[in-house]
């Protein structure tokens, strides 16, 4: 795959995603729960950007605040140099043309009474209204044939195909109106292990012919590193640690990102029997009451009295970014109950 | 003797689409606290193999062939003979501990009901067994957590509850369908270290259902492979991972990208999609997407046959191991 290349199609700075919970009763003032704390990145031009992190980490958030979808508390979001964040409605609609997302349920995102060919068409009626009917057919049919679709399907309903399919239908939707940005949310992680790679490979070629920037939402950590450029890790919406796939895959510097990686089963017995799995105990925090100093030190083995009392920033080091007090630091082996 | 022994097991459900041909003749024998994980993709009927064995099929599912449990019949037990088995020397766990928790009970009355009906034990020590299981499966402060109801756990905590319950009887064979599908790799590798702990200290017998690869080579004795219903291929982790005899289980294996290995190339794909099965092709289910596919593959389907020791496969073709 081509390097990308620097000249950055988005620009995400400081940015703040907050939602207000109601109350545990009506008597309790509501609570303000902060989903996606202070993030900051560039993707560059024909670059894909993995996102990883457990549900809840704000990966979700991330990417509606990108779009607009939710509202943005706090920060910026350039997308090609021209500001996406303090949009009115209007202005907002007209630029989502140039950024398209991807869901994970492909069914439940196309809608049933839609033909195939009307599901690809709509983002060419409401923004290219002038097309005529023919001059669409033929965009839709190209967009088809793109993705892997014969063009015979056009007429034929999601319920009729497989998963595998409508994610296609999903993709060349997302595709028709040429972006410059697509986010995936969990794109393969409802398919089964062979489609999931037609699909990846689907979105590489894609990505190459198209110089498209992906932003590459998944738990999945095996599939992000496969497609990924480069990887975020995020832990209760703040990032942890972000640089190049393999510099993070093969020596994390970030506790929690050495957690992850230590936890992801390899295909391979002679590799995974009597490897160390768990390395971290306990599930997530809430997200409306994170610990205080660096919100992962609760499940930290390396964590003192400096991760409690003061958050890590994130700073450069050893050729990445990484937010810890003890960074490279290779926690002791533990044993015990889990 | 095996603990469990299942022959030519057949599943199929009436629909009004017609007949679907869920699990067309599986046959495989499973020892005293070994570990199997059967693999396959939706579909494949790798969950309603093992709903059959515990007589939890839907409404419209009949079954055949043979299920021996230490050498007793249980295919098609009535319910009241068949909970002798199930539950007590048999059970279950499943992928969303919230569907098969009640949620209006809490944690004590669901664990303590099961001693009473089946071992018949007093509500005293029907709790403090049960307290002494939660203790097995790590659940921190299980004397006040015991009285909460299922929704004040979190999604690991829950399926740590599910496997407690499971084993209260201290069954020899535990089967769990999906067991860590729903939970982050974090709390996965929590729950696989459980179960292998399980299986250390209890003896218990597993049966793994999983979709994940790695999951099997971290966890299990063997495997067995199943593709539109059928089995593929059996064998131990090493015959599976590193000798298949199987097209299927090898482009299974190439297909998935892997964290130990640098990305950005192309993954080596299965073409086409899995067959329906309202409509199973005559020959081999996995033909048409076959790189080995010659016309006897189209006409008839392959038998199951030995190739090593206690390795089999269903393939025309003999690949090289």
């Amino acid at each position: 795959m081509n390097d990308p290349s620097p000249e950055a199609v988005l620009q995400v700075r400081d940015l703040s995603v907050r939602f207000r919970i109601p109350g545990e009763s009506l008597l309790r003032p509501s609570r303000l729960l902060e989903a996606v704390s202070a993030v900051s990145f560039e993707l560059g031009t024909g670059e894909t950007l993995g996102v990883v992190g457990e549900s809840g980490c704000g990966k979700s958030s991330l990417a509606r605040g990108i779009l607009g979808l939710v509202p943005v508390a706090e920060g910026t979001v350039d997308l090609s140099g021209r500001p996406l964040t303090g949009l009115g409605r209007d202005a907002l609609r007209q630029r989502r043309r140039e950024a398209q997302m991807i869901f994970q349920d492909p069914l439940a995102s196309l809608n049933p009474r839609m033909t195939v060919g009307e599901i690809i068409a709509e983002p060419l009626r409401v923004f290219e209204p002038e097309l005529d009917r023919s001059g669409r057919r033929a965009r839709v049919e190209e967009m088809m044939s793109r993705v892997g679709l014969g063009t015979s399907l056009i007429n034929r309903y999601p319920h009729e195909f497989s998963g595998g399919q409508c994610q296609r239908i999903g993709i060349a939707r997302a595709l028709i109106l040429k972006p410059s940005l697509i986010i995936c949310d969990e794109p393969v992680s409802a398919l089964d292990v062979s489609i999931q790679a037609q699909i990846v490979n689907l979105l590489m070629d894609i990505q190459l012919d198209l110089g498209l920037s992906l932003l590459f939402i998944a738990h999945d950590l095996s599939v992000v590193r496969h497609i990924s450029h480069r990887i975020m890790v995020m832990y209760l919406g703040r990032v942890v640690e972000i640089g190049d796939s393999d510099h993070v895959c093969d020596e994390p510097m970030h506790p929690y990102t050495r957690a992850l990686i230590d936890a992801v089963p390899v295909p391979d017995p002679a590799i995974q029997q009597g490897a160390p799995h768990v390395s971290i105990l306990g599930d997530l925090p809430s997200p409306l009451d994170p610990p205080s100093g660096c919100a992962f030190r609760t499940r930290c083995p390396l964590a003192d009295a400096r991760c409690a009392a003061e958050r890590p920033a994130l700073r450069p080091y050893e050729g990445r970014m990484v937010a810890c007090h003890h960074p490279g630091v290779v926690p002791p082996e533990q044993d015990g109950p889990l | 003797m095996p603990l469990l022994e299942v022959d030519r097991l057949v599943v199929r459900f009436d629909t009004p689409d017609g007949e679907v041909e869920a699990v067309n003749g599986i046959s495989f024998a499973l020892e005293p606290s070994e570990v199997l994980a059967i693999v396959g993709e939706s579909g494949s009927g790798k969950s309603q193999t093992v709903l059959s064995i515990m007589g939890l099929l839907a409404a419209n599912g009949r079954c055949s062939g043979s299920v021996r449990y230490r050498d007793e019949e249980i295919l098609n037990l009535p319910a009241a003979q068949l909970n002798r088995y199930r539950g007590d020397r048999i059970s279950m766990i499943f992928q969303d501990p919230m569907t098969s928790l009640n949620p209006y009970l809490t944690v004590a009355r669901q664990m303590v009901e099961v001693l009473v009906l089946h071992k018949g034990m007093s509500e005293t020590d029907a709790r403090r067994t049960a307290l002494e299981m939660l203790d097995a499966v790590h659940i921190p402060d299980a004397r006040q957590r015991i009285d909460r109801y299922p929704h004040e756990f979190s999604g690991g905590m829950r399926q740590r509850v599910m496997i407690a319950i499971a084993l209260l009887c201290r069954p020899d064979l535990l089967i769990a369908d999906e067991p860590t599908t729903a939970l982050d790799v974090t709390v996965q590798a929590q729950i696989l270290e459980l179960l292998s702990e399980i299986r250390r200290e209890f003896g218990t017998a597993i049966i793994l259902i999983t979709h994940d690869l790695g999951v099997v080579a971290g966890s299990c004795d063997r495997a067995l492979v199943m593709y539109g219903g059928q089995l593929m291929e059996y064998g131990d982790l090493e015959q599976i991972f590193h000798h298949s005899r199987h097209p299927y289980t090898r482009g299974l294996l190439r297909s998935v990208p892997r964290l130990d290995q640098p990305g950005l190339a192309r993954l080596e794909t299965i073409p086409g999609n899995p067959p329906s099965l309202l409509a199973l092709p005559v020959g081999c289910p996995f033909a048409a997407r076959c790189e080995y596919q010659e016309p006897r593959c189209l006409e008839q389907r392959p038998r199951l046959e030995r190739v090593g020791d206690n390795h089999l496969k269903a393939c025309h073709r003999d690949l090289l191991p």
